[in-house]
């Protein structure tokens, strides 16, 4: 009997996987954004108000992550995008191997962005780096302004975190300044969004935010070039996984 | 690449992600153990951060269906929490953190990093040669 020191992260053959990933859409100037949220904050009908917009400039491709079903990936249908299902069935996350599979089914050649709907779960799929530029976070006025407390991870790890369904404030006991207090504990860089995708308020602000990351995207594969002042958090992290092998 | 996946449906309700976990644990000790000659391990010893999604109890339950059929079906599992612990950028204290309040115990900057506590690894492995 002898002990052997392995120290070998569980998440290294989902990571080495989706560094992969990011270096093929890296040589083809795609920008990746992974969208996570819980179930029913928002993160369909915030593509369904973003897409007009987007579509009119750029080749967008969808991957829908859903357990079952297309119910998402129909509601996106009408939009002129190329939209990809995969149904985890029983798993409550995406995963990088996952995600290389959904690829064969896109021209890359053919996308400036590629936008991932992940599984609509606040805990899973933050551990599960899909080889994105940015993570968007939704987080709905339903839900409660005490989220960020209990469910750190993915609020740590979010560039953008939308709050959404504004509209619904007054009729909630949600309170904004304790929301962002917990936010900021976590996350101090994550722009925080506040929008009400159904009612169209302040759409343009996410719609900036993903023009601004494809047109970064395209500089990197052009030219290298990068001399803008930023406004935004796209941030070019690791993420947050310690290497040890 | 493929990765298996075993039948899932077993469980009832969302499985989380313990069972892909455990099936990378499943991954990462039968190639240690080919690469060092063994057919039989006693001791499986992973660590869980405590700043990273993972139930400990989940997937000790998870461990329990990855490990049948494999070089260590018999192996105790040993699952470890190794608290979080942040590195101030400003004035480079560390300050272990429970509250998930990403502050410097010292100085009160949050511009901190998480140093440890937020990976999940298999730390070693007892085999037998």
């Amino acid at each position: 009997m002898h002990y052997v020191e392995l120290e070998k992260d569980l998440l290294h053959q989902n990571d080495k996987l989706a560094e992969n990933i990011k270096n093929n859409m890296d040589d083809h100037g795609i920008y990746v954004l992974n969208i996570m949220s819980a179930p029913g904050s928002g993160k369909t009908s915030i593509l369904e108000a973003v897409l007009p917009e987007l579509t009119k400039k750029y080749r967008i491709g969808i991957i829908e992550g859903d357990m079952q079903g297309t119910a998402d990936a129909d509601r996106l249908a009408k939009f002129p995008v190329k939209i990809h299902q995969i149904n985890t069935h029983s798993i409550c996350h995406l995963e990088a191997a996952m995600l290389e599979r959904s690829l064969l089914n896109f021209d890359l050649h053919k996308i400036d962005c590629l936008i991932i709907e992940n599984v609509g779960n606040m805990v899973c799929p933050a551990d599960f780096f899909l080889g994105e530029d940015d993570v968007m976070m939704v987080v709905s006025i339903t839900e409660g302004h005490d989220k960020p407390h209990k469910y750190p991870v993915m609020f740590s790890k979010a560039d953008v975190i939308v709050l959404n369904k504004t509209d619904l404030m007054g009729a909630t006991n949600f309170n904004r300044d304790i929301f962002y207090e917990q936010v900021r504990a976590l996350n101090r860089e994550a722009d925080i969004l506040e929008v009400s995708a159904t009612q169209g308020t302040n759409v343009g602000k996410i719609v900036h935010f993903i023009e601004h990351g494809i047109a970064h995207k395209k500089g990197h594969a052009h030219d290298h070039g990068d001399g803008h002042g930023h406004d935004h958090k796209h941030h070019h992290h690791g993420h947050g996984h310690h290497h040890h092998d | 690449m493929m990765r298996g996946y075993l039948p899932v449906r077993l469980f009832t309700g969302c499985t989380m992600h313990e069972l892909s976990l455990a099936m990378s644990v499943r991954d990462i000790v039968e190639e240690a153990a080919k690469s060092n000659g063994s057919a039989k391990v006693n001791e499986v010893n992973i660590v869980v951060g405590s700043f990273s999604s993972v139930v400990p109890d989940a997937l000790e339950f998870a461990m329990e269906v990855a490990k049948k059929g494999t070089v260590f079906e018999n192996a105790r599992i040993n699952i470890r929490t190794e608290k979080a612990v942040v590195n101030c950028s400003e004035c480079g204290k560390d300050t272990e953190i429970e509250d998930y309040i990403f502050k410097c115990g010292s100085c009160g900057s949050g511009a901190v990093r998480v140093i440890t506590g937020d990976r999940m690894y298999v730390e070693s492995i007892d085999i037998e040669s």
